[in-house]
Protein backbone atom coordinates (compact mmCIF):
# COMPACT_ATOMS: atom_id res chain seq x y z
CA UNK A 1 0.00 0.00 0.00
CA UNK A 2 2.95 2.11 0.84
CA UNK A 3 4.79 1.45 -2.47
CA UNK A 4 1.58 2.39 -4.38
CA UNK A 5 0.95 5.86 -2.53
CA UNK A 6 5.10 6.39 -2.66
CA UNK A 7 4.48 5.58 -6.52
CA UNK A 8 1.28 7.51 -7.07
CA UNK A 9 2.57 10.96 -5.12
CA UNK A 10 5.73 9.93 -7.72
CA UNK A 11 3.17 9.98 -10.47
CA UNK A 12 1.38 12.72 -9.44
CA UNK A 13 4.84 14.95 -8.92
CA UNK A 14 6.01 14.23 -12.40
CA UNK A 15 2.46 14.98 -13.61
CA UNK A 16 3.27 18.15 -11.66
CA UNK A 17 7.06 18.81 -13.07
CA UNK A 18 5.80 18.14 -16.91
CA UNK A 19 2.47 20.84 -16.38
CA UNK A 20 5.62 23.55 -14.55
CA UNK A 21 7.53 22.48 -18.43
CA UNK A 22 4.95 23.04 -20.64
CA UNK A 23 3.59 26.24 -18.67
CA UNK A 24 7.36 27.42 -18.67
CA UNK A 25 7.64 26.51 -22.51
CA UNK A 26 4.11 28.82 -23.17
CA UNK A 27 5.20 31.59 -20.98
CA UNK A 28 8.94 31.53 -22.95
CA UNK A 29 7.37 31.54 -26.18
CA UNK A 30 4.88 34.31 -25.64
CA UNK A 31 7.84 37.00 -23.83
CA UNK A 32 10.01 35.72 -26.86
CA UNK A 33 6.76 37.04 -28.94
CA UNK A 34 7.17 40.30 -27.18
CA UNK A 35 10.31 40.53 -26.70
CA UNK A 36 10.50 40.61 -31.33
CA UNK A 37 7.57 43.18 -31.21
CA UNK A 38 9.60 44.89 -28.09
CA UNK A 39 13.10 44.97 -30.15
CA UNK A 40 11.48 45.83 -33.50
CA UNK A 41 9.40 49.14 -31.74
CA UNK A 42 12.71 49.89 -30.15
CA UNK A 43 14.31 50.04 -33.60
CA UNK A 44 12.15 51.93 -34.96
CA UNK A 45 11.72 54.49 -32.01
CA UNK A 46 15.11 55.19 -32.43
CA UNK A 47 14.67 55.71 -36.03
CA UNK A 48 11.69 57.87 -35.52
CA UNK A 49 13.91 59.96 -32.65
CA UNK A 50 17.03 60.19 -35.35
CA UNK A 51 14.57 61.62 -37.76
CA UNK A 52 13.11 63.83 -35.45
CA UNK A 53 15.61 65.06 -34.57
CA UNK A 54 16.64 66.05 -38.05
CA UNK A 55 13.44 67.13 -38.39
CA UNK A 56 13.86 69.75 -35.27
CA UNK A 57 17.03 71.15 -37.22
CA UNK A 58 15.44 71.73 -40.35
CA UNK A 59 12.99 73.46 -38.88
CA UNK A 60 14.96 75.80 -36.87
CA UNK A 61 16.83 76.48 -39.83
CA UNK A 62 13.53 77.28 -41.86
CA UNK A 63 12.45 78.96 -39.08
CA UNK A 64 15.43 81.83 -39.75
CA UNK A 65 15.37 81.39 -43.13
CA UNK A 66 11.20 81.79 -42.91
CA UNK A 67 11.66 84.79 -40.59
CA UNK A 68 14.57 86.71 -42.47
CA UNK A 69 12.59 86.29 -46.01
CA UNK A 70 9.00 87.49 -44.29
CA UNK A 71 11.20 90.73 -42.78
CA UNK A 72 12.45 91.40 -45.85
CA UNK A 73 9.25 90.56 -47.77
CA UNK A 74 7.19 93.22 -44.79
CA UNK A 75 9.85 95.58 -45.48
CA UNK A 76 9.53 95.65 -49.12
CA UNK A 77 6.17 95.53 -48.95
CA UNK A 78 5.62 98.69 -46.43
CA UNK A 79 7.82 100.79 -48.53
CA UNK A 80 6.33 99.56 -51.87
CA UNK A 81 2.46 100.43 -50.75
CA UNK A 82 3.81 103.77 -49.49
CA UNK A 83 5.08 104.61 -52.33
CA UNK A 84 2.09 103.74 -54.74
CA UNK A 85 0.57 105.65 -51.95
CA UNK A 86 2.43 108.55 -52.24
CA UNK A 87 2.53 108.41 -55.64
CA UNK A 88 -1.49 108.00 -55.45
CA UNK A 89 -1.66 111.14 -53.26
CA UNK A 90 1.05 113.20 -55.70
CA UNK A 91 -1.30 112.22 -58.74
CA UNK A 92 -4.59 112.94 -57.05
CA UNK A 93 -3.80 116.40 -55.46
CA UNK A 94 -2.11 117.54 -59.06
CA UNK A 95 -5.33 116.15 -60.99
CA UNK A 96 -7.52 118.00 -58.68
CA UNK A 97 -5.88 120.81 -58.72
CA UNK A 98 -5.24 120.75 -62.52
CA UNK A 99 -8.87 120.42 -62.93
CA UNK A 100 -10.33 122.89 -60.21
CA UNK A 101 -8.30 125.32 -61.82
CA UNK A 102 -8.88 125.35 -65.28
CA UNK A 103 -12.71 125.16 -64.22
CA UNK A 104 -12.32 128.14 -62.25
CA UNK A 105 -10.85 130.03 -65.15
CA UNK A 106 -13.74 128.86 -67.32
CA UNK A 107 -15.71 129.80 -64.71
CA UNK A 108 -14.41 133.29 -64.24
CA UNK A 109 -14.37 133.44 -67.73
CA UNK A 110 -17.96 132.77 -68.06
CA UNK A 111 -18.94 135.02 -65.07
CA UNK A 112 -17.00 138.17 -67.17
CA UNK A 113 -19.25 137.11 -70.31
CA UNK A 114 -22.34 136.71 -68.07
CA UNK A 115 -23.87 133.79 -69.10
CA UNK A 116 -25.76 132.51 -66.89
CA UNK A 117 -26.86 129.21 -69.04
CA UNK A 118 -22.96 128.81 -69.65
CA UNK A 119 -22.65 129.32 -66.14
CA UNK A 120 -25.00 126.51 -64.97
CA UNK A 121 -23.08 124.24 -67.54
CA UNK A 122 -19.64 124.64 -66.46
CA UNK A 123 -20.83 123.94 -63.08
CA UNK A 124 -22.26 120.74 -64.29
CA UNK A 125 -18.94 120.36 -66.06
CA UNK A 126 -17.06 120.77 -62.61
CA UNK A 127 -19.35 118.20 -60.90
CA UNK A 128 -18.58 115.40 -63.84
CA UNK A 129 -14.78 116.26 -63.76
CA UNK A 130 -14.82 115.95 -59.66
CA UNK A 131 -16.56 112.30 -59.84
CA UNK A 132 -14.11 111.49 -62.60
CA UNK A 133 -10.93 111.90 -60.32
CA UNK A 134 -13.00 110.07 -57.74
CA UNK A 135 -13.73 107.29 -59.96
CA UNK A 136 -9.58 107.15 -60.92
CA UNK A 137 -8.89 107.59 -57.05
CA UNK A 138 -11.13 104.34 -56.50
CA UNK A 139 -9.57 102.56 -59.51
CA UNK A 140 -6.27 103.26 -57.87
CA UNK A 141 -7.30 101.90 -54.22
CA UNK A 142 -8.81 98.84 -56.22
CA UNK A 143 -5.41 98.11 -57.82
CA UNK A 144 -3.67 98.43 -54.33
CA UNK A 145 -5.94 96.37 -52.78
CA UNK A 146 -5.72 93.42 -55.25
CA UNK A 147 -1.92 93.62 -55.20
CA UNK A 148 -1.69 93.27 -51.50
CA UNK A 149 -4.01 90.70 -51.86
CA UNK A 150 -1.98 88.95 -54.57
CA UNK A 151 0.89 89.58 -51.87
CA UNK A 152 -0.84 87.99 -49.05
CA UNK A 153 -1.97 84.78 -51.35
CA UNK A 154 2.01 84.44 -52.74
CA UNK A 155 3.14 85.10 -48.90
CA UNK A 156 0.89 82.40 -47.76
CA UNK A 157 1.18 79.29 -50.36
CA UNK A 158 5.01 80.27 -50.34
CA UNK A 159 4.52 79.41 -46.68
CA UNK A 160 2.98 76.45 -47.55
CA UNK A 161 5.80 75.05 -50.37
CA UNK A 162 8.07 75.67 -47.60
CA UNK A 163 5.87 73.68 -45.13
CA UNK A 164 5.25 71.21 -47.26
CA UNK A 165 9.14 71.13 -48.65
CA UNK A 166 10.38 70.35 -44.75
CA UNK A 167 7.38 67.53 -44.60
CA UNK A 168 8.59 65.61 -48.11
CA UNK A 169 12.68 66.09 -46.72
CA UNK A 170 11.67 64.45 -43.42
CA UNK A 171 9.60 61.52 -44.81
CA UNK A 172 12.95 60.97 -47.56
CA UNK A 173 15.15 60.82 -44.26
CA UNK A 174 12.82 58.22 -42.54
CA UNK A 175 12.72 56.40 -45.80
CA UNK A 176 16.12 56.38 -46.20
CA UNK A 177 17.07 55.34 -42.39
CA UNK A 178 14.15 52.62 -42.47
CA UNK A 179 15.54 50.60 -44.99
CA UNK A 180 18.71 50.36 -44.03
CA UNK A 181 17.78 49.09 -40.15
CA UNK A 182 14.16 47.15 -40.58
CA UNK A 183 14.40 43.96 -42.07
CA UNK A 184 12.01 41.58 -43.79
CA UNK A 185 11.16 39.88 -40.53
CA UNK A 186 10.72 43.50 -38.72
CA UNK A 187 7.97 44.23 -41.78
CA UNK A 188 6.17 41.25 -40.86
CA UNK A 189 5.95 41.74 -37.43
CA UNK A 190 4.88 44.86 -37.54
CA UNK A 191 2.05 43.61 -40.47
CA UNK A 192 1.00 41.07 -38.01
CA UNK A 193 0.79 43.66 -34.94
CA UNK A 194 -1.41 45.84 -37.21
CA UNK A 195 -3.66 42.74 -37.84
CA UNK A 196 -3.99 42.00 -34.12
CA UNK A 197 -4.43 45.52 -33.57
CA UNK A 198 -7.28 46.00 -35.90
CA UNK A 199 -8.96 42.62 -34.40
CA UNK A 200 -8.69 44.35 -31.36
CA UNK A 201 -10.90 46.99 -33.17
CA UNK A 202 -13.01 44.71 -34.31
CA UNK A 203 -12.21 45.39 -38.14
CA UNK A 204 -12.58 41.75 -38.87
CA UNK A 205 -16.30 41.29 -37.62
CA UNK B 1 -11.24 25.57 -51.07
CA UNK B 2 -7.97 25.13 -53.32
CA UNK B 3 -5.28 25.58 -50.57
CA UNK B 4 -2.84 27.47 -53.56
CA UNK B 5 -5.73 30.50 -53.67
CA UNK B 6 -4.32 33.65 -51.21
CA UNK B 7 -4.56 36.34 -53.42
CA UNK B 8 -6.35 37.73 -55.67
CA UNK B 9 -3.47 37.36 -58.46
CA UNK B 10 -4.51 33.82 -57.39
CA UNK B 11 -7.92 34.02 -58.11
CA UNK B 12 -7.26 35.26 -61.33
CA UNK B 13 -4.86 32.41 -62.42
CA UNK B 14 -7.28 29.71 -60.98
CA UNK B 15 -10.20 31.25 -63.01
CA UNK B 16 -8.29 30.69 -66.17
CA UNK B 17 -6.99 27.57 -65.19
CA UNK B 18 -10.74 26.64 -64.25
CA UNK B 19 -12.13 28.39 -67.91
CA UNK B 20 -9.10 26.08 -69.59
CA UNK B 21 -10.63 22.80 -67.91
CA UNK B 22 -14.08 23.60 -68.93
CA UNK B 23 -13.27 24.20 -72.76
CA UNK B 24 -11.26 20.84 -72.95
CA UNK B 25 -14.08 19.11 -70.59
CA UNK B 26 -15.73 17.30 -73.77
CA UNK B 27 -11.93 16.22 -74.58
CA UNK B 28 -11.06 14.05 -70.88
CA UNK B 29 -12.34 11.33 -72.17
CA UNK B 30 -11.06 8.53 -70.41
CA UNK B 31 -7.80 10.62 -69.15
CA UNK B 32 -8.54 12.55 -66.55
CA UNK B 33 -5.86 12.83 -64.80
CA UNK B 34 -3.71 13.84 -68.00
CA UNK B 35 -6.05 16.64 -68.80
CA UNK B 36 -5.52 17.92 -65.33
CA UNK B 37 -2.56 17.63 -65.27
CA UNK B 38 -1.87 19.43 -68.12
CA UNK B 39 -3.38 22.43 -67.08
CA UNK B 40 -3.41 22.49 -63.05
CA UNK B 41 -0.03 21.97 -60.94
CA UNK B 42 0.46 19.08 -58.80
CA UNK B 43 0.12 21.20 -55.68
CA UNK B 44 -3.74 22.83 -57.24
CA UNK B 45 -4.50 19.15 -58.66
CA UNK B 46 -4.30 17.81 -55.61
CA UNK B 47 -6.75 20.79 -54.06
CA UNK B 48 -8.54 20.33 -56.82
CA UNK B 49 -9.71 16.56 -56.14
CA UNK B 50 -9.91 17.49 -52.51
CA UNK B 51 -12.45 20.02 -53.64
CA UNK B 52 -14.53 17.09 -55.38
CA UNK B 53 -14.00 14.78 -52.65
CA UNK B 54 -15.40 17.65 -50.40
CA UNK B 55 -18.47 18.35 -52.31
CA UNK B 56 -19.19 13.89 -52.71
CA UNK B 57 -18.60 14.38 -56.93
CA UNK B 58 -16.44 11.67 -58.31
CA UNK B 59 -14.24 13.33 -61.46
CA UNK B 60 -15.49 10.48 -63.47
CA UNK B 61 -18.11 12.52 -65.43
CA UNK B 62 -18.31 15.58 -67.68
CA UNK B 63 -21.27 16.77 -66.00
CA UNK B 64 -19.97 16.15 -62.03
CA UNK B 65 -16.67 18.35 -63.17
CA UNK B 66 -18.69 21.25 -65.16
CA UNK B 67 -20.92 21.27 -61.53
CA UNK B 68 -17.86 21.18 -59.35
CA UNK B 69 -15.91 24.14 -61.51
CA UNK B 70 -19.65 25.72 -60.86
CA UNK B 71 -19.42 25.27 -57.42
CA UNK B 72 -15.79 25.93 -57.20
CA UNK B 73 -16.21 29.28 -58.58
CA UNK B 74 -19.19 30.47 -56.35
CA UNK B 75 -16.75 29.64 -53.74
CA UNK B 76 -14.34 31.85 -54.89
CA UNK B 77 -16.70 35.11 -55.56
CA UNK B 78 -18.32 34.18 -52.11
CA UNK B 79 -14.70 34.33 -50.42
CA UNK B 80 -14.07 37.70 -48.81
CA UNK B 81 -11.21 39.95 -49.69
CA UNK B 82 -9.20 41.44 -47.26
CA UNK B 83 -7.28 44.36 -49.36
CA UNK B 84 -3.56 45.47 -47.51
CA UNK B 85 -1.38 48.13 -48.46
CA UNK B 86 2.37 47.44 -47.18
CA UNK B 87 5.40 49.01 -47.18
CA UNK B 88 7.47 46.29 -48.52
CA UNK B 89 6.61 43.71 -51.65
CA UNK B 90 6.11 40.59 -49.51
CA UNK B 91 7.72 37.08 -50.31
CA UNK B 92 5.54 34.11 -51.07
CA UNK B 93 6.38 32.81 -47.32
CA UNK B 94 5.29 36.39 -45.90
CA UNK B 95 2.25 36.05 -47.78
CA UNK B 96 0.97 32.65 -46.52
CA UNK B 97 2.07 33.63 -43.22
CA UNK B 98 0.03 36.85 -43.38
CA UNK B 99 -2.91 34.90 -45.03
CA UNK B 100 -2.77 32.20 -42.29
CA UNK B 101 -3.15 35.24 -39.81
CA UNK B 102 -5.59 36.56 -40.87
CA UNK B 103 -7.50 33.88 -41.53
CA UNK B 104 -7.26 32.77 -37.83
CA UNK B 105 -9.42 36.41 -36.90
CA UNK B 106 -11.63 36.21 -39.68
CA UNK B 107 -12.58 32.32 -38.91
CA UNK B 108 -12.84 32.10 -42.41
CA UNK B 109 -10.60 32.22 -45.59
CA UNK B 110 -9.86 35.07 -47.11
CA UNK B 111 -8.22 36.56 -49.98
CA UNK B 112 -5.86 39.46 -49.64
CA UNK B 113 -5.44 41.92 -52.10
CA UNK B 114 -2.06 43.26 -51.00
CA UNK B 115 -0.94 46.99 -52.47
CA UNK B 116 2.48 48.25 -51.70
CA UNK B 117 3.60 51.98 -50.93
CA UNK B 118 6.94 52.32 -49.39
CA UNK B 119 5.85 56.23 -47.88
CA UNK B 120 3.91 54.15 -45.20
CA UNK B 121 6.76 53.05 -43.89
CA UNK B 122 5.95 50.44 -41.95
CA UNK B 123 3.19 48.28 -40.97
CA UNK B 124 -0.46 48.05 -42.78
CA UNK B 125 -3.20 49.77 -44.28
CA UNK B 126 -6.01 47.26 -43.58
CA UNK B 127 -9.76 47.35 -45.69
CA UNK B 128 -12.22 44.30 -44.71
CA UNK B 129 -15.89 44.12 -45.79
CA UNK B 130 -16.68 47.85 -46.50
CA UNK B 131 -14.22 49.02 -42.95
CA UNK B 132 -10.75 50.25 -43.03
CA UNK B 133 -7.80 51.18 -40.78
CA UNK B 134 -4.46 53.25 -41.02
CA UNK B 135 -2.17 51.35 -38.99
CA UNK B 136 1.12 52.04 -40.91
CA UNK B 137 4.11 54.02 -38.96
CA UNK B 138 3.69 56.91 -41.31
CA UNK B 139 0.08 57.04 -39.67
CA UNK B 140 1.82 56.53 -36.03
CA UNK B 141 4.11 59.54 -36.22
CA UNK B 142 1.83 61.91 -37.39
Amino acid sequence: MDTLNIILSLFNFALLILFLIYWLVVQNKVFNKDKDIKKVRNKVDKILEKAYEKHDEIIANAKKVSKKLQEQTDANFKKTVTQISVENEKYYKKATQELSDSVKKFTQKLEQNGDLKLEEYGEKINTQMAKNVSTVQEQINNIIKSFTSELEDFKLSEKERVKGNISERIENIIRELLPANITVEDHETLVEQAIIKAEKEGLFK
Amino acid sequence: MLPNILTTEDTVRIKNKLSALNRSIFDIGNDVDKTLDSIFSHEEKAGFKDFFSEQNLKITSTENIKLGIAKLLEEIENTPTAVLTLAYVPSTHSVRRISSFIAERTNQPTILEINTNPKILGGALIEYQGKFADYSLSAAKK
